[in-house]
């Protein structure tokens, strides 16, 4: 997954998490009163808070973070106590999720609609596709980077080769949770984390975002919202910002060792953005 | 040896040269009657993962050459993407059959990629007698 963001996400989001039982939400110290004592707040298993007062002597300067159904407690004196508590079926609760930021993040459910792989669209994909399979024997860096890792197998190169070889990628509308969804340029895979279908084709090994920064340099045409994409900040629609999205996706189908499951991880998706334009930056700026 | 028969004894050396290069280059001849062929043992194949990652998909079709016991000699792809093939060829050479007259069996693999997760994993193999095996890999998980 690749996402841009034409506007910061201010605090949780508003979706809601879906599918996992253990969601990181971080109960915190959010007072310490007079008598020392500190107001946290709780949940139940079904997501339902609870405002408390815990005393944090001996334990002063309490942040409370939360690891599965375990809290653990810091101090500026690296003392730490470790809590239970049962885990959060975020799916039913009444919460929010949290916005992504962070491992363990809400995975929000996407879907498309008008799966197509017609001109223009398609030709602009497969003509960018073109362009990194000529280059990218010429770019040692990032040929040697776009391996497979893991349990996969193959090269960057190899994999895009066969992906336009046999047309298995396409173009869509993308919507999450629903509402249309500017802010994923493009994916790989088919199914959802929760094990839900997307809605593409099981042969689409990729797929291109009608709507987002691939095609469009602005947000639903509001020119106060520009796309930018990866650490460069290419401008949406751009060589350069296409080339990025497509390395990224295809670093993801491949398993590039380091190369992290970034969906819904802001973080994840950042460090990724990293490596792209560590090992790839020549390549991408040099295509024409 | 005049003219003419010298054209003639050329012609057929080189019919003869013409003749041996097509037999080299297709070695399956005949017809192998399905009721000729069963399958004593096989081992299951794995979708490969790279044409899992580029979802590719198709039948790979694989003739194999046979011992008096029934035991693969070498195979060669018929038909099918080279991406499935590779894999196929090596698992036809993991196969047993009863012996047959031809000395020959055919084997074919057809690979699907699916929405579906089977029990057994990502990767899921069946084999419908006398030769005909489905390769299956599930959907892969967005990021």
């Amino acid at each position: 997954m690749i996402s841009f963001i034409a506007v910061e996400e201010q605090g949780w989001g508003s979706a809601r998490g879906k599918g996992r039982a253990f969601e990181s939400l971080a109960p915190r110290s959010a007072l310490t009163d007079q008598s020392g004592n500190d107001t946290v707040i709780t949940f139940d298993a079904n997501g339902n808070p609870t405002i408390s007062s815990w005393m944090t002597s001996p334990v002063t300067g309490v942040n409370f973070f939360v690891a599965d159904d375990s809290w653990v407690a810091t101090t500026p004196g690296a003392t730490y106590g470790e809590y239970s508590a049962a885990p959060i079926e975020l799916s039913t609760s009444s919460w929010p999720g949290s916005d992504g930021v962070g491992a363990g993040g809400a995975s929000p459910d996407l879907t498309v609609t008008n799966f197509l792989q017609t001109a223009p669209n398609q030709t602009t994909i497969a003509n960018v596709m073109g362009e990194i399979i000529t280059a990218l024997p010429n770019n040692a860096q990032c040929n040697n980077w776009l391996q497979a890792g893991g349990q996969s197998q193959g090269s960057g190169l190899q994999q895009m080769q066969l992906v336009l070889g046999a047309n298995n990628f396409g173009h869509a509308v993308i919507y999450q949770y629903g509402a249309v969804d500017y802010a994923d340029g493009a994916f790989s895979g088919q199914k959802n984390t929760d094990g839900t279908l997307v809605g593409v084709p099981t042969t689409a090994a990729f797929t291109v975002n009608d709507n987002g920064a691939f095609f469009n340099q602005y947000q639903n045409g509001d020119t106060t919202k520009p796309f930018f994409v990866g650490k460069r900040n290419y401008p949406g629609g751009s060589l350069r910002a296409q080339a990025t999205m497509l390395i990224h996706e295809t670093a993801h189908q491949i398993t590039v060792n380091g190369f992290q499951h970034d969906f819904g991880n802001r973080k994840a998706e950042k460090a990724n953005n990293k490596a792209v334009d560590s090992n790839c930056r020549k390549l991408i700026e040099g295509l024409q | 040896m005049n003219k003419s028969t010298g054209i003639a004894i050329l012609l057929t050396i080189v019919a003869v040269v013409f003749q041996t290069h097509i037999v080299s280059q297709v070695q399956p001849v005949g017809t192998i009657n399905d009721k000729d062929m069963k399958v004593v043992d096989f081992v299951d194949l794995e979708y490969p993962q790279m044409a899992r990652q580029a979802r590719i998909q198709g039948v790979v079709v694989v003739w194999a050459r046979l011992d008096e016991k029934g035991n693969v000699l070498d195979t060669k792809a018929l038909s099918g993407a080279e991406v499935l093939a590779a894999a196929s060829l090596e698992n036809a050479k993991r196969w047993r059959f009863q012996p047959n007259a031809a000395r020959a069996a055919v084997i074919v693999y057809n690979f699907r990629v699916t929405d579906s997760e089977s029990k057994s994993g990502c990767s899921h193999f069946s084999l419908e007698p006398p030769n005909f095996a489905t390769i299956t890999a599930c959907a892969n998980k967005i990021q």
